[in-house]
């Protein structure tokens, strides 16, 4: 009984909590949220984002980023954000939709040391979805995740993507 | 009654402390909309613990879980959107074969990519992804993580490059508005968040299995969405006036996703499986595209047909004298040619 109300108290909180955040920051427009451009640090919210001299597809990458990396963020030009990169006095670019104001990647409220909790369980508390709960689905369902794997291996760079759209290829 | 002893020893009815506890966080919610969700999960958690409801390590679980769980139900970050994404994908992938032809799909790669660039989210989390589904009922489907799968019985729709590049560019757009997430946003997807914040918080041990559920719960809402349902008809409208202008700034013909609108238009009746089912009548859509445009909210067709002229990089030439396709022949004649060659495989 005692585990039950337990249970029934914290879906309460848990929901009451939720709810709260959601009310207190959410605006479910259609369109994805512009990130601030505001001058202060972003962070890089796809899984690699190249980093360039020119605000355009084309202009060669000066080096590539990788989610939850940090950058300087200056302000921001028709959907580029301006970088400010140690040893260059030009600025550099990136698009500004690969960016977020929010810091993700990291461990979030993490907390060691805690009888009973395990350090991947507190992980996978403050994660969510992840390639282990991918795995777990998968084996559990029987789905077959194999041309998924293999659409995901057709990847083009933006260079060559623009010549095909000119008429290459 | 059962009784359970505080970590003061005061031992107390537990429904009575139950009712305290809700009335405490009553309170706290009531007065502290300054209160980041981390503290007021802490300061209850604090006051669950204090009265023997739950463990210390719950307690810590419970307070990581419930900051993730509102971060999902607010806006899941783009790693949590592509896992969902693969799910789905898979899933539809379960009920329609892929179609297993390299040429085909590496066409429809470039292309696809190529238009993306051209989009509010040129890069998400793993990029955009297209395959082909070896299937001759129409439709196509858009993941959260930017998988899109269109069948042969839609590409087939397809008379020219313009017109496939328009619907790539609908489901590109699906993608950067994010309808897929959305379709299971706000109280529901606060729901499953809740589910793998209790899954977390409420055992120790063994929580992949209740994290899977719930992960199971999205997908399996998404892909009934896309599979059964159907997005609404407003996100129908938003994705087609969205993918005007990715032709558009990409150098297609805006104009060619109501010529394929049009074409379904004889050739689908409501109810049919796939698009029957699942989208606003192509009728629909066209008056809802002609309506868009009226008002400036799409990027119109060009007066004349310059499939060819709208150059990505200044680098096709323009003649100086003509602006119809056939003096402007090298990048039509181009597209058309490569139209003809994978559209061999439809």
């Amino acid at each position: 009984m005692t585990g039950r109300i337990g249970l029934t108290v914290s879906r309460i909180l848990i929901i009451a909590a939720i709810l709260l955040a959601i009310a207190g920051g959410s605006a479910a427009a259609s369109e994805p949220p512009q990130p601030s451009v505001k001058p202060g640090e972003m962070t890089v919210q796809v899984l690699q984002a190249a980093v360039r001299g020119e605000p355009s597809a084309l202009s060669a990458p000066l080096s590539m980023l990788a989610y939850g990396d940090i950058v300087y963020v200056t302000g921001s030009v028709d959907g580029w954000a301006l970088l400010r990169l140690s040893g260059r006095e030009k600025p550099a670019y990136m698009y500004l939709s690969s960016l977020t104001p929010k810091r993700i990647g990291g461990s979030g409220p993490m907390q060691t040391a805690v009888p009973g909790v395990s350090a991947p369980e507190l992980a996978l508390a403050g994660k969510g979805f992840d390639s282990r709960i991918e795995k777990n689905y998968g084996a559990k369902t029987h789905l077959d995740f194999r041309y998924v794997d293999l659409m995901e291996e057709f990847r083009f760079d933006p260079e060559r993507c623009a010549a095909f759209l000119n008429g290459g290829e | 009654m059962m009784r359970r002893r505080s970590m003061t020893g005061t031992p107390a009815p537990v429904p009575a402390r139950a009712l305290a506890l809700l009335i405490a966080l009553a309170c706290i919610l009531f007065f502290s909309s300054c209160l980041s969700v981390k503290e007021s999960v802490a300061i209850f958690s604090e006051e669950a613990v204090n009265n023997g409801l739950i463990t210390r390590g719950q307690a810590v679980m419970l307070a990581a879980a419930a900051v993730a769980a509102a971060g999902i139900a607010e806006s899941p970050d783009p790693e949590q959107e592509y896992y969902i994404g693969r799910s789905v994908a898979a899933t539809v992938l379960a009920k329609y074969p892929a179609y297993d032809n390299l040429e085909l799909n590496r066409y429809l790669n470039l292309l696809g990519q190529g238009l993306a660039l051209h989009s509010s989210r040129p890069e998400i989390f793993a990029g955009y992804r297209f395959l082909a589904l070896d299937s001759m009922e129409v439709n196509a489907f858009a993941t959260p993580g930017g998988h899109i799968l269109v069948t042969r019985g839609l590409l087939r729709f397809a008379r020219s490059e313009d017109e496939l590049a328009a619907v790539l560019a609908h489901e590109i757009a699906h993608v950067t508005l994010r309808h897929g997430i959305d379709s299971v946003k706000g109280s529901r997807l606060a729901e499953l968040a809740t589910e793998v914040a209790l899954a977390a918080g409420m055992s120790s041990g063994g929580e992949i299995a209740k994290f899977t559920a719930a992960f199971g719960d999205a997908i399996s809402e998404i892909a009934t969405t896309l599979i059964v349902s159907g997005y609404s008809q407003s996100y129908e409208f938003q994705a087609d006036r969205t993918a005007t202008f990715i032709l558009k700034s990409s150098g297609y013909d805006p104009g060619a996703l109501a010529r394929v609108l049009s074409r379904m238009e004889s050739a689908i009746k409501v109810g049919d499986a796939g698009f029957g089912a699942t989208h606003p009548t192509p009728q629909a859509r066209e008056e809802a595209l002609a309506s868009a445009a009226a008002e400036g909210k799409a990027a119109a067709a060009p007066k004349t047909a310059v499939s060819g002229k709208i150059a990505v990089s200044g680098k096709v030439a323009v003649p100086p004298n003509g602006d119809t396709v056939e003096s402007i022949a090298p990048l039509a004649l181009v597209k058309a040619e490569r139209f003809r060659a994978a559209g061999a495989y439809f």
